[in-house]
């Protein structure tokens, strides 16, 4: 009997053993080999590459493809079920639920690592689980103001005379950035009855933020139009890694409104494509993607700010700063579907 | 020829086509049927149905069309005013740029001017360049940080340092930097003035401004025709002037189309699509009535035997003192731009930004970053390669098709080709690069079954197709130009229609075709427009590469110093084959 026990004890732990490679987590999820294609807006700076050699030592062939946010999105609506697309990663909240509304993307059981991403990052249905976090910040220098002569929330630039002309106002409407800015003020007067879901007040607010602007200058980025002594600007919409990147530049010391809002984050997140033919690769890829050891090592190699917490110990302390400021509770489905039609009546009315 | 017409006069359609077949051999008739075949399937498949069921999905979303569209365009006073800036530039603009071209011209082939072959190097710098680029050149000269602005600032403190900006300054950049084509078309037509003409004018005592209003000028004619409409259209789709230098008051339409094209609902791209056929209609109105105007007078020269021109010697003295200084000063306003560019490559991302010249921020890393990373070559060669190929096809569809109106001038099916090939004028590349890849993102049996998406031929129908116009306007003037007695010479001589082509036409018009093809090859290398959408995924180009160093929450700091080490090498392939295609075209014609 003890013999047959002994078997038993014996043969499960032999299987236990077997099996144990299949249920790998995170960065042990190996890859088999199955080509991956992959979109993203976040490749650039030698991105692409690492994450192209990284990944083929855990057994990946990947083929990254990289271009800016919105391109990323009209290829893959374009491209209909005829994208050569599996894993989609970067991008932002709005074009998150953009991609979901139109069918483009499947939701997906969560990853392992999916518990350890801050809460309210990833998305509540499964198509995306976030990887990198942004915050989109209202940033001053503030070597030139003072945290009381700073405004505190973006209202106070179009509010008070006193930030006139002082603030940049965007010529374009497509960056990322400028969109979060948009969805962060534009949310806070939702009225179904108003015009496109928003109250006149609304309108207004939007009407004075650009009235009141000074536009931005074509290919001067707002760094430095603030040290330059001959121009108004002090402060203008900025994304956290950005600020860290422009002090490093200019010798700038970035200050930051703290809205008791809250402001928007720019999450970066992973998904998979509904069309797809490399299902089970596709998901041990986002398994080793999202897994605390590889964000990790991207936080340390390009400064990123992880979502995941686990990896956020590696971060720049002063990333996890920026990065703690609260999270503006915005419906981002909500902004998806609107945020076209908010940016072309802005375009076509409003703006200088 | 015209023995075929008088001999088919009076005859129905039917008899007359029934007449033609029975003239043609069996060779001439496939040859017919296989050019119908590509050109049909060339408009109808890469044009007019991506771009129908483009505009069907935009205006048509929903099942039924709406007037929405319009009442929110002429109720936006940004999108009207904007509108009437391009309309307000794009003929002050085919004025100044018709003058400083044609007096680029005169300068550099007509008068004697000491100096001369070094002018004519520096007029050319706008063939090289353009865009971003070209426009931050001259902010470094201008802008309120520019070398000029802070010279004239230690003079005047209280001078206002943002003086460059608004519709001069627009006028002032494009004025300089669009003259490319009368560089090479119209000193083309200048050199086919036959000097005989002039001489015997002065033998008759004319005047030296007479013989040139009177004599040079008429020969000219048909060539400033064709340039003068690219310019319009350059105007009217203007896009990097105002954008950097316009300032709140001249902002142009183009811009606008541009977001609204890139933006994903069909209400933006109605928007769009409006909004540029509005431009689209307005040049090919032009087009037209520059076509009856070319119709109605013969301007092509006429004398059989061509005497090469000898410069002239301006007689008045003081005005030969003003025409080089004047000469001297295009020089500077043309060249300092590039030096700038040039040397603020060596620098880095602040500076630039502040256009501050400091040559202690010098370095090679820029150069040294960018050319050391293993993936850097890859993007140079994808376009490089794609750019050569759309040019060379674009080139033979083109030079096929205009021999094909040549020949059938002013009939309906010259016409309807002559136009379906001028399409892409009407809708911007954006919208086009969308229109290819809305459609073929499934197969369809005119596309032989097969689905674009993914393929390395897409792009480069998306390249042929936005060549196509300009190709087609610029060629089909110089086959207008060709002098009819050669192709009646070698057909008395008993030559058959193919070795005439090949032997006789051919040869004359290669060096214009190959300027041509040239432009739009170094056009190719930097587009970003109709890559962005249609590269394949493992094969970015060049544009795509460099506009991904300046995106919104990008992540390279030195972003804008590496866009700068860019165009300087796209400045240096440009020049390269420039010089291969024109600047040995110009040794043979020495040898002639």
């Amino acid at each position: 009997m003890k013999k047959l026990i002994a078997l038993v004890l014996a043969a499960v732990m032999m299987l236990t053993l077997a099996v144990l490679p299949a249920m790998a987590e995170g960065a042990d999820t190996k890859g088999t080999g199955v080509p991956l294609t992959i979109y993203t807006n976040s490749g650039s700076s030698g991105r692409a590459e690492w994450l192209t050699d990284r990944a083929k030592q855990d057994g990946y062939e990947i083929t990254v493809v990289e271009e800016g946010a919105g391109a990323v999105q009209q290829r893959l609506i374009n491209e209909g079920a005829a994208t050569p697309c599996d894993v989609v990663f970067g991008l932002n909240a709005i074009i998150w639920n953009d991609l979901i509304a139109r069918g483009i993307l499947q939701a997906y059981d969560a990853p392992s690592w999916a518990s350890e991403v801050s809460e309210g990052l990833n998305d509540p249905n499964g198509y995306y689980y976030a990887i990198v976090k942004q915050a989109i910040l209202l940033a001053y220098d503030a070597n030139q103001v003072s945290e009381e002569d700073a405004p505190k929330d973006w209202p106070d630039l179009w509010e008070n005379e006193k930030f006139w002309g002082k603030y940049e106002s965007q010529i374009k409407l497509t960056g990322g950035t400028t969109r979060n800015v948009l969805a962060g003020i534009l949310t806070r007067y939702m009225d179904p009855e108003g015009e496109l879901g928003v109250s006149e007040e609304g309108w207004a607010a939007i009407e004075a933020f650009f009235a009141h602007g000074t536009p931005v200058e074509d290919g001067v980025d707002l760094y430095a139009q603030m040290v330059n002594p001959d121009s108004p600007v002090l402060m203008g919409q900025m994304w956290s890694s950005g600020a860290l990147q422009y002090d490093e530049q200019y010798g700038t010391k970035t200050g930051v409104a703290v809205p008791e809002v809250g402001i928007p984050y720019a999450v970066e997140g992973v998904g998979i494509t509904s069309v797809t033919k490399n299902l089970d690769e596709a998901k041990r890829f986002v398994e080793w993607f999202g897994s605390a050891q590889i964000q990790g090592e991207w936080c340390e190699k390009f400064n990123t700010m992880p979502a995941n917490e686990k990896a956020a110990e590696k971060a720049d302390p002063r990333q996890v700063e920026l990065c703690s400021i609260p999270a503006q509770n915005i419906d981002w489905a909500v902004v998806a579907a609107n945020i076209d039609n908010w940016c072309e009546k802005i375009m076509l009315e409003y703006m200088q | 020829m015209t023995a075929n017409r008088t001999l088919a006069q009076g005859k129905s359609p039917l008899e007359r086509l029934k007449i033609t077949l029975a003239r043609m051999t069996p060779g001439q008739m496939v040859l017919i049927v296989v050019m119908a075949a590509v050109f049909i399937w060339v408009i109808m498949a890469l044009m007019v149905l991506p771009i129908i069921n483009l505009l069907r999905t935009v205006f048509f979303e929903g099942g039924t069309f709406s007037l929405d569209t319009f009442t929110k365009l002429l109720k936006s006073k940004r999108a009207m005013k904007a509108l009437r800036n391009s309309f307000i530039l794009a003929p002050s603009l085919s004025i100044t740029v018709g003058i400083v071209g044609i007096s680029l011209v005169l300068i550099t082939e007509y008068f004697d001017i000491k100096g001369a072959k070094i002018l004519r190097l520096g007029y050319l710098t706008t063939l090289i360049y353009g865009g971003v680029t070209l426009v931050s050149g001259y902010k470094f000269i201008y802008g309120s940080n520019g070398i000029l602005t802070t010279a004239l600032r230690s003079v005047f403190p209280d001078m206002n340092i943002n003086w460059f900006q608004g519709y001069g300054a627009v006028l002032f950049v494009m004025t300089f930097s669009c003259t490319s084509n009368h560089m090479i078309f119209l000193r083309n037509a200048m050199r086919a003035v036959d000097f005989q003409t002039v001489e015997a004018a002065r033998n008759m005592g004319a005047s030296q401004w007479y013989i040139l209003r009177r004599v040079v000028l008429p020969v000219l004619l048909p060539s400033l025709f064709a340039v003068t409409i690219l310019t319009f259209i350059t105007g009217l789709s203007a896009m990097s002037a105002p954008m950097l230098v316009g300032g709140t008051d001249f902002q142009t339409i183009n811009p606008m189309i541009h977001d609204f094209a890139n933006m994903t609902t069909a209400s933006a791209k109605s928007l769009a699509a409006v909004l540029s056929l509005i431009l689209g209609l307005a040049t090919m109105l032009l087009l037209a009535v520059m076509t009856a105007i070319e119709r109605r007078g013969h301007y092509m020269s006429v004398s059989k035997v061509k005497t090469k021109i000898v410069k002239q010697k301006i007689s008045n003295p003081i005005v030969n003192v003003l025409v080089h200084i004047y000469a001297y000063v295009l020089f500077i306003i043309y060249v300092i731009p590039v030096v700038m560019i040039v040397l603020f490559s060596f620098s880095d991302t602040v500076h630039i930004q502040a256009r501050q010249l400091d040559i202690s921020t010098f370095s090679l890393e820029n150069y040294k970053s960018l050319l050391s990373a293993n993936s850097a070559y890859r993007p140079f060669i994808v376009s490089i390669l794609y750019s050569l190929a759309a040019a060379a096809v674009v080139g033979l569809l083109v030079v096929m098709a205009c021999r094909f109106i040549q020949k059938r001038r002013n009939s309906l099916t010259s016409n309807v080709l002559e136009y379906g090939l001028m399409i892409p004028w009407l809708l911007p590349t954006t919208m086009i690069a969308l229109s290819l890849m809305l459609n073929y993102n499934q197969s369809r049996w005119y596309m032989f079954n097969q689905p674009l998406i993914g393929t390395l031929i897409l792009l480069l129908f998306g390249y042929i197709i936005i060549k196509l116009p300009f190709t087609m306007r610029m060629t089909k003037a110089a086959f207008f130009s060709l002098d009819n007695a050669l192709e009646d010479a070698a057909k008395n001589l008993g030559a058959g229609e193919m070795y005439t082509f090949r032997r006789v036409i051919f040869p004359v018009i290669l060096p214009t075709v190959m300027a041509i093809a040239a432009l739009n090859f170094n056009s190719l290398l930097t587009d970003y427009d109709m890559s962005a959408f249609l590269y394949h995924p493992t094969n970015p180009t060049l544009g795509v590469k460099i506009k991904s160093l300046t995106e919104d929450m990008g992540t390279n700091p030195n972003g804008m110093a590496l866009t700068f080490v860019y165009a300087v090498l796209m400045m240096i392939i440009s020049g390269v084959v420039l010089y291969l295609v024109y600047g040995r075209g110009e040794r043979s014609d020495l040898k002639e």
